[in-house]
């Protein structure tokens, strides 16, 4: 599980104590289940996040 | 009384939309100190867009059924001119100098805009107990929360303020207060409906739609806003239609699935049986109601709850230096959102495109599925779990499992109000349709209401 402890003060978040002792149980459990479901995902599966590349047509 | 019998009102010049209008403002000025359904109340222009509705109708230029009729949006949709706030402090003196692209469809159809509506802060959260503005009580019973985000548009609509209000959802935000309100929330497709102008909570969640007090009046509300809005890379060029069920329509050949699995367990006493009793509703209108299995839809809630806070955090990140003035609850949903990695967000979506494909074979079963809407009527103010035989859980994911997920995958879904429970409050069933079936999810949906006992108004 990620040290969220670590990861925000590295990336320099500041976050008050209470705010952690509350954050980290949520975050442990949705890590959770999406470690658990990513070991099943298939190597070719993309992220749904469609990007188009479109005509341009200010283009010269 | 609905939008339907107020336009034909209207055209009969029975009564005058000036009329109507001061009708909701005197409403609102009754009641609004006690709901705080309102943020801003835009009195002068009301009245005065409803004499010119008048004039208009006078002069034989009629909008369509929404011409004249007192109307009100969440503050999320930018107003020109009119503060804007989100329900944030951060954004309290935010006056964009545009309208959002629902506002402009309806003032061109001639609505009549009375204000804007409360709502959780950032429209993050599920009680509209907001900090800023003040907690928007239940108009059905004032120690309850409306639900939310859209919590002011549906106590509006509840208590008789306006004939419809506009929400937005994220993750249930218009099915949850229209179910615990007692009234009808449409959440149509991904790309249906313009977000231009719509102060965003996320970039691949959030959805426009209206909340009415009836299917008919939620069908004359798509109609004036759907369609393609080259101003937002999500708005879908799929041919919108003429979206209004005829009248106590026939189901005959639509098969409706209830799900045997996730969304009848872990409910309060009341829900199932109201919701059986819909679909009883249904069978009695002609259609077939047959036994699903639904995928993992707890496991799809989380990827999508993963998905909300990353893309929330990358939203307010610009604002977090003033974290101070954001409410504890939101907060830590943003801090949250802020430390998770970059990799995390994208297993998320990846997950996101196996999980629509799991989920969507069960369109080649059934042509909608019916649903509770909400396992629980609306909680008491300030409650924070619900409480089961088999233990207790948070009432922000527990009271939205069965609304989340779906807006992973951007299908359209409807909470109409199917009963009360025991204590009296309104319980809400869910019809959910693959993409681009808002026509017969409404027409479901005026079946069952057409069998369906009517709530009676609150009092207030």
């Amino acid at each position: 599980m990620p040290d969220w402890r670590m990861l925000a003060a590295a990336r320099g978040l500041a976050l008050p104590e209470e705010d952690l002792a509350r954050i980290e149980p949520v975050l442990d459990e949705l890590h959770a289940v999406l470690a658990e479901r990513v070991a099943a995902v298939p190597l070719t599966a993309e992220p749904l996040i469609s990007f188009r590349c479109e005509t341009d047509e200010d283009a010269l | 009384m609905t939008i339907r019998e107020a336009a034909a009102s209207l055209r009969t010049r029975r009564i005058s939309s000036l009329e109507l209008t001061r009708a909701a403002l005197d409403r609102i000025a009754r009641c609004d100190h006690r709901l705080r359904a309102f943020i801003t109340v835009t009195a002068e222009e009301a009245l005065a867009a409803a004499r010119r509705a008048d004039e208009e109708l006078a002069q034989g230029h009629d909008r369509g059924p929404l011409h004249g009729i007192p109307i009100a949006v969440k503050d999320v949709f930018a107003t020109r001119g009119i503060r804007t706030t989100c329900g944030s402090k951060i954004f309290a003196d935010y006056v964009p100098d545009f309208d959002a692209a629902v506002v402009e469809r309806l003032r061109a159809a001639g609505a009549v805009l009375v204000g804007k509506t409360n709502l959780h802060e950032l429209a993050y959260g599920i009680t509209s107990s907001n900090p800023h503005y003040g907690a928007v009580r239940n108009p059905r019973d004032p120690d309850r929360v409306p639900g939310g985000s859209s919590g002011g548009s549906a106590a509006a609509v509840a208590a008789g303020m306006v004939f419809m209000a506009m929400g937005s959802d994220t993750g249930g935000s218009i099915r949850i207060p229209a179910a615990w309100c007692g009234v009808v929330g449409l959440k149509p497709t991904f790309g249906r409906v313009s977000r231009y102008g719509m102060l965003p909570l996320d970039f691949t969640l959030d959805h426009a739609g209206p909340l009415t007090r009836s299917v008919h009046d939620a069908a004359l509300v798509l109609n004036a806003l759907a369609g393609f809005d080259p101003r937002d890379d999500t708005s879908s060029r799929h041919p919108a239609e003429d979206y209004v069920p005829p009248e106590d329509p026939s189901l005959d050949g639509i098969r409706i699935g209830l799900p045997e699995n996730f969304y009848f367990t872990r409910v309060a006493p009341g829900v199932a049986e109201a919701v059986r009793k819909a679909a009883q509703r249904a069978e009695q209108a002609g259609a077939g109601v047959v036994p699903v299995r639904v995928p993992d839809v707890a496991a799809m809630n989380q990827i999508s709850r993963i998905i909300l806070l990353a893309e929330a955090a990358a939203v307010m990140q610009p604002y977090m230096e003033r974290r101070n003035e954001i409410g504890e609850d939101v907060r830590l949903l943003l801090e949250q959102g802020l430390l998770l990695s970059a990799t995390d967000y994208i297993h998320a979506q990846r997950l996101r495109r196996l999980m629509r494909e799991e989920y969507r074979k069960v369109w080649r079963q059934v042509h909608c599925l019916l649903t509770p809407t909400m396992p629980v009527s609306a909680p008491r103010l300030g409650q924070t779990q619900l409480h089961w035989d088999d233990g207790a859980e948070d009432l922000r994911p527990g009271a939205t499992r069965f609304v989340r997920a779906i807006n992973m995958f951007g299908w359209p879904a409807l909470s109409l109000p199917c009963g009360l429970d025991a204590q009296g409050l309104p319980l809400g069933a869910q019809i959910i349709g693959p993409p681009f079936a808002e026509a017969r999810i409404l027409r479901v949906a005026a079946a069952l209401e057409a069998r369906l006992p009517r709530l009676a108004p609150p009092e207030l």
